[in-house]
């Protein structure tokens, strides 16, 4: 099986603090990866590495054949790398359809004389636009809010728009940094479909970090474990992830740390 | 499409615009023409401004000297090289486009106050420039510039260059509104609120930056060609500070990331600047006392407040 996403002993840190640690995982075409930690345990950092916002301090990363250690930000979007965040980052100025559209700049350069002068072809190619980003609203259900301003939407809504800019273009791998926190259970169903859909009809690898482990558990073929930017698990199962003593260790370390308790298997993120 | 009746007003209200701005120099005194003109240069120079400022977000402040290197190599060509007017325009145009892309370099690492400070020093730079380059430029006393040859044009120079103007506004304003209604203009937008989210959607930071300044200078250097053959003069004091101030209370007042918006902020602030000239000291006062409420209470100006009114009158960012 190919791997689309290869992590060699990739560490980097910040002023001093090891954020990642020589973390080595291989992530198959196709598959739904769920990862897992406490706090602060990397996993923003992760998927901030996989997305080239930071610049790696150690090791290498491959997507499918091609080595993007190095590559430029938006070159690995546009070669199929997208992504969501864990703080909602839509644009407020434009529309939920216009929102959606900016996602379809990882498929195309702007040909920007044809939109100044406004082209036949240009025009064509911003139709298009318009079409493939109301087909992914429908996609999602959320259809009814294309005109809606960013900032006039539930937080849940938000959430769904993020996902839809991250899939308009088809991509490879999907990267979602905590959909369902803040979310009411119902939501949470909700974005568990979607994400299975995702995955399933459209094909795409998706990378899932979340907090609300049951989501996790049930979501996920295999599982991997971010502990202190350590990879604790590379790729277990979700019972294997739940029966591992050192997992619950790290989660019950940091609720004692807290004052109460959520461990892997029981606890929803409030 | 249909129009709904806001928009069916502002339209009415931008062709009897129009309307007025085409048949004025035949109706008025020359010199309200030439304040005509230069309010109508203060509109492309708004519009320039806006697209850093308002749409891309930036906080480069240079637009003031890129009109005035159009303005001077425009003039230098015409009077030492003996160009042509109509070669030496959109040359002059072309120089203050490849300064900007120049400009783009440090706004591609800096943000905030260090771009605004470093923008600010460039203008400094290219002001002591035109006044110490005194073999070339005239230095403070500046000189004079011819009016284009219009040829067998059976109009008056005076009122054909106010036609020059008002085409070239046109050609802008039809132009960028091209580009903000496109994937273009929405990576602006991007980039503008959310810098660190446009890479990850494949928006190539580096390239629209550079795009946008080239743009943006491009602009003001035919601006700057357009406001030299309006006063027939250069005047190191025209791309001074103080324009620059005038022109961010345009963006300000109008409101930014909005064409509407620069064209009445430019409209209003010229015509009041003319209308308070008479009153010695005030309309420097009336500048900032616009700025500071403005900038309070209708933060985004004139524009923000229309669309929040009439919602339909939003500026569009895709036209399919
Ligand atoms: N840009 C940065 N500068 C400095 N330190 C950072 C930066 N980004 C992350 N860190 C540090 O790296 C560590 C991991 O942070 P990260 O955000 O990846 O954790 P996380 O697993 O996503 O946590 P959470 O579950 O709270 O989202 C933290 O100690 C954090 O303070
Ligand atoms: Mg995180």
């Amino acid at each position: 099986m190919t791997a689309a996403l290869t992590l060699q002993g990739v560490s980097i840190s910040f002023g001093g603090i090891l954020a990642l640690d020589n973390v080595s995982c291989e992530v198959p075409a196709g598959q739904l990866r769920g990862i897992i930690g406490p706090n602060g345990s990397g996993k923003t950092t992760l998927l901030n590495v996989i997305s080239r916002i930071y610049p790696v301090s150690a090791g290498a990363i491959r997507l499918f054949d091609d080595d993007i250690t190095r590559w430029p930000n938006h070159a690995v979007a546009r070669h199929g790398v997208m992504r969501t965040y864990q703080r909602v980052a839509l644009v407020n100025q434009l529309t939920v359809l216009e929102n959606v559209m900016l996602g379809l700049h990882a498929t195309r350069t702007q040909p920007l004389l044809g939109i100044a002068f406004r082209t036949s072809g240009y025009r064509r190619l911003e139709r298009e636009a318009v079409d493939r980003s109301r087909e992914t609203l429908e996609f999602i259900g959320i259809e009814h809010l294309a005109d809606r301003k960013g900032d006039e939407l539930s937080g849940g809504q938000m959430r769904l728009v993020e996902i839809a800019r991250a899939i308009v273009a088809r991509p490879r791998v999907l990267l979602l940094d905590e959909p369902a926190a803040g979310l009411s259970l119902v939501r949470i169903d909700e974005i568990a479909a979607l994400v299975r859909r995702i995955n399933g009809e459209l094909g795409v690898t998706v990378i899932l970090v979340e907090h609300v482990l049951n989501l996790v558990m049930s979501l996920c073929e295999r599982i991997s474990v971010l502990v202190s930017g350590q990879l604790l698990v590379e790729s277990g199962s979700p019972s294997e992830v739940q029966e591992d003593p050192r997992v619950r260790e790290a989660y019950l370390g940091q609720a004692r740390a807290r004052g109460h308790g959520h461990g892997p298997g029981k606890g929803d993120e409030a | 499409m249909t129009l709904d009746r806001p928009q069916r007003i502002l339209r009415l209200a931008a062709v009897a615009g129009l309307a007025v701005l085409v048949v004025a120099p035949w109706m008025v005194s020359l010199y309200k023409v030439h304040v005509l003109n230069v309010l109508i240069i203060n509109i492309i120079m708004a519009i320039s401004l806006n697209l850093i400022m308002g749409y891309s977000g930036q906080f480069a402040k240079a637009n003031v000297a890129f009109m005035g290197l159009g303005a001077y190599t425009m003039g230098l060509l015409v009077t030492r090289a003996d160009w042509s007017f109509w070669i030496a325009w959109p040359t002059g145009a072309l120089l203050a486009a490849a300064v900007g892309t120049l400009v783009a370099l440090p706004a591609l690492r800096l943000r905030g106050l260090y771009l605004a400070i470093i923008t600010i020093s460039f203008v400094l730079i290219v002001h002591w420039t035109f006044l110490h380059a005194r073999f070339l430029t005239g230095g403070a006393s500046g000189f004079s510039v011819p009016h284009p040859n219009y040829g067998g044009l059976p109009i008056p120079n005076t009122q054909a260059t106010y036609y020059l103007s008002l085409l070239t506004l046109l050609g802008a304003i039809w132009m960028v509104r091209n580009l903000v209604a496109s994937g273009f203009g929405r990576s602006l937008l991007c980039l503008a609120e959310q810098e660190l989210v446009a890479p990850a959607l494949g928006i190539n930071v580096y390239a629209t930056k550079i795009a946008v300044f080239a743009l943006s200078g491009l602009l003001a250097g035919f601006a700057g060609g357009l406001h030299a053959v309006t006063l027939q003069f250069i005047d190191p004091q025209n791309f001074w500070l103080l324009q620059l101030v005038i022109q961010l209370c345009m963006v300000a007042l109008g409101g930014v990331a909005s064409l509407l918006g620069s064209v009445l902020g430019a409209s209003i602030m010229t015509l009041l600047i003319e209308v308070l000239r008479a009153f010695k000291g005030l309309w420097e006062f009336a500048i900032g006392a616009i700025l500071l409420v403005t900038i309070v209470f209708f933060p985004r100006g004139i524009a923000g407040l229309i669309e929040h009114f009439f919602p339909t009158l939003r500026e569009r960012r895709h036209r399919p």
